[in-house]
This record gives structure tokens, C-alpha cells and sequence, in this order.
């Protein structure tokens, strides 16, 4: 089943709004906060998959009408000390929309503290991570916006609980092109984090920044954790050789083994080829701000794959370099 | 299958032995997260099958085609 995924003006959003539209709306701090009252949530990101291909745009907004698919909706807001809660707030034949503002304790939060909520594994939980202009960073925060009381929030993750329509379904997915590299060496991890000095190679106790120096590893290749066969990234944020302290944009934990992704040289031509396989309809997409960076997304499609492109994607878990969709059957 | 076969498996699914290859994204997500949860001294081997086997029960439908093939797991397996 598919939906409304438009970039779509200022103007055309307040009209759903007004309309009473049930809808997730993703764009510049300045865009959101022009938007009136009304049944919407909103992140804030200046990048998005639309029609034409990957584009960055402070204009105009991006929204996903989910109005047809809900028979109820309820917005809530969660903090670090809430969220353990958000499962016993979704509909029992549901779908949750969270968007988590990038950056923020709440990130790190539900990052570290996830696998361990009770009940999030029962009901489908689709989000991202809201970001800003990459060459803002350090300068402003990522928000997200409930739309029901205009608030702009900077600490806490906004959620669409969504009952859906008799007969329907949903069914959460990932689209990732990197896996371990085969023979690669296998990396674990002391203590969860988002950064490290030492880890263990084989079983060797290495400095991970010395490690990656010497072996001239390509760092926009994630370090990827094998789930039963899902691979599940965790991104390179920064690797200081000086100080040999390198940083992620999730944590590592330990007890799970990493390698370091194969190399692929064409982003596109592997990700055409995942779609192309994953043809089905998509209700809710959203693309990892690294595949736009290092794949030089700009300007090219990426199907029928249309959403924003944020700063960590959520299929229950906060996962990178990934696409997350959501199929409604 | 007999209740202790049943348990069995979880068992044997929280260590590893029997690795099945489930299509359903928070099963796997949940598996892995146990066998990590044992791996770090966190929670019993038996603790983590009982908590496997209850996710399982709660989730029949959405898990439906998973459980089928599990259930088809030979227990005997290394």
C-alpha cells in the first residue's frame, strides 16, 4: 500500500494540516515552525529521497500522509526517563512513528538502552534520527516538533502511535548494502559507547585507531555486526590517531562480534540492485545522511524510496548507513 | 514436539548451536540480543530460552512462518 511521500510547499502542507490530516512532516527548524496546529509531527532535516532523486532543500517540506492508514492516532513526547514506557502506549495492532533529535541525550539514550525496553520487539517501530545542514553542525541543534501544541523540542523524542485500520499491517524492513567482510578480522568491544581507545582484533587487545592507520582501512566503511544474518552497522564518526580515540554514530556493545564492511566502489549500483529485489510497495522510507554524503546522492533516485534523509534510521534499533522502510499490507 | 524437546531448542538458540535463519526483523533483533545478554554474564542460558520462548508465544501471528520453520529444527543438531 502505498502513500502520500511529497516534498510539497509551506502553503500545500498547511492545507493538509488544516484538513485534519494525520501526517509526519520532516524540514528546516524555520519550515516546521511556519506550519499550523494539527495532527503532525515533525523533525528537523534539510535532505530528502523525493521523486527526482536526492535533494537538499530549506524551502519546502517533506511529508508523509498516514491519514488513510489510521483509524487513531495519539502523539506523545518521550525523555530519557519515559521512553521505557512508549510500548505500553502503542496500539495493539499498530505502528509507531518516532523521530529522536540527533545529537541529544535521548539519542544516546535509546541507542544504548533499546534492546533492553520491554516490549518494543511487539509492535512495528519505524523512525529517524532528525538532523540539520551538515555544515551547521556544532553551530545548531536537531529538533522535532509536536505539531499538536507547536513545541520545539531538542531532549526529547516525538511518537505517532498509530492504530491501523482493520486488516492492515505492518511490516518494518531494512535495506543495507554493506556486510562483513569476508576472512575480515573480528573486532569486540569491552563496554558499550559511542566512542573507544582500545578494542580487541582477534582477540588481541589493539588501539582501534591505530589499528584502522595501519591497515589503511577505508573509514566510510562501517565496522557490521551480524544479526542472524542481518548485518547491522555501526558508522565511523571521527578517528583521532593523536589522542587514538575513535568515535561512532551508535554505540558498540560487547558480546558482538564486528568486522569491517566489504568495500563497495559503486553505493548506487549496489543499492539499485537491493531495490530492485525489495520491488514491493513502500508506505515510509528513510535513507542514512552518509549514503546521500559518500554516494553523492544528489540529483539521483533512489526508486521508489522516498522520505527524508536523516542522521540514524530506526527499525525498533537506532541503525546506520541503512535504509529503513515500511510496507503496509 | 514435546514440551522438553520445545525448551530444548530455545536453548539451543539462545547458545548458538542452532543458528535459524528467521526472516523476521525483531526476532533476530531479540535473538541477538539475548545470546549477547548470555554472552556478558547478564542473564542465564535458561532465563534467556524462557524469555525467548515468551516472545515467541506473544507474537504467534506476526511470527507465524518463523515459528513453523523453528519448529521443523531437528534439537539432535550439534
Amino acid at each position: 500500500m502505498k502513500l502520500f511521500n511529497e516534498l510539497i510547499s509551506l502553503n500545500e502542507a498547511s492545507i493538509l494540516i488544516n484538513n485534519n490530516r494525520s501526517l509526519a512532516i520532516a524540514g528546516t527548524e524555520t519550515t516546521l515552525t511556519s506550519l499550523p496546529r494539527g495532527n503532525w509531527i515533525g523533525g528537523t532535516i534539510p535532505y530528502f529521497m523525493t521523486k527526482e532523486g536526492g535533494k537538499f532543500d530549506t524551502q519546502m517540506v517533506f511529508v508523509s500522509d498516514l491519514t488513510d492508514i489510521s483509524s487513531k492516532i495519539m502523539i506523545k513526547t518521550y525523555n530519557t526517563d519515559s521512553i521505557d514506557l512508549m510500548p505500553s502506549n502503542n496500539f495493539r495492532n499498530g505502528l509507531s512513528y518516532l523521530i529522536i533529535p540527533g545529537f541529544s541525550e535521548i539519542h544516546t539514550h535509546y541507542a544504548i538502552n533499546t534492546p533492553s525496553i520491554k516490549g518494543l520487539m511487539d509492535s512495528p517501530v519505524y523512525g529517524w534520527i532528525s538532523g540539520i545542514d551538515v555544515n551547521n553542525i556544532g553551530k545548531e541543534s536537531p529538533k522535532v516538533v509536536n505539531g499538536n501544541t507547536l513545541e520545539v523540542l531538542n531532549n526529547e523524542a516525538i511518537c505517532m502511535h498509530i492504530e491501523l485500520y482493520q486488516g492492515l499491517s505492518a511490516n518494518i524492513d531494512i535495506i543495507n548494502i554493506f556486510s562483513q567482510a569476508e576472512n575480515g578480522d573480528v573486532i569486540t568491544f569491552e563496554k558499550v559507547g559511542f566512542s573507544c581507545t582500545d578494542c580487541f582484533v582477534n582477540g588481541k587487545k589493539t588501539n582501534l585507531a591505530q589499528y584502522i592507520k595501519e591497515k589503511e582501512i577505508n573509514t566510510q566503511l562501517p565496522i557490521v555486526a551480524d544479526f542472524s544474518g542481518t548485518s547491522i552497522n555501526v558508522s565511523l564518526q571521527s578517528v583521532n590517531k593523536t589522542t587514538g580515540i575513535t568515535t561512532f554514530y551508535a554505540p558498540v556493545q560487547p558480546g558482538i562480534e564486528y568486522r569491517f564492511a566489504g568495500f563497495h566502489n559503486d553505493y548506487l549500483k549496489s543499492f539499485n540492485k537491493e531495490i530492485n529485489i525489495n520491488s514491493k510497495d513502500i508506505a515510509l522510507s528513510c535513507n542514512c545522511i552518509l549514503n546521500y554524503l559518500y554516494s553523492n546522492l544528489e540529483g539521483k533516485s533512489t526508486g521508489n524510496f522516498h522520505g527524508p534523509i536523516t542522521f540514524g534510521e530506526v527499525a525498533y534499533i537506532l541503525v546506520n548507513q541503512t535504509m529503513v522502510y515500511v510496507s503496509i499490507n | 514436539m514435546t514440551l522438553e524437546a520445545y525448551s530444548t531448542l530455545w536453548k539451543k538458540i539462545v547458545k548458538g548451536t542452532i543458528d535459524p535463519q528467521v526472516q523476521s526483523l525483531p526476532l533476530k533483533i531479540k535473538i541477538n540480543f539475548l545470546r549477547m545478554q548470555t554472552k556478558n554474564g547478564n542473564i542465564s542460558d535458561e532465563l534467556a530460552a524462557k524469555e525467548l520462548q515468551q516472545y515467541c508465544l506473544q507474537n504467534e501471528k506476526m511470527l507465524e512462518k518463523d515459528l513453523t520453520e523453528i519448529k521443523k529444527l531437528n534439537i539432535f543438531q550439534a
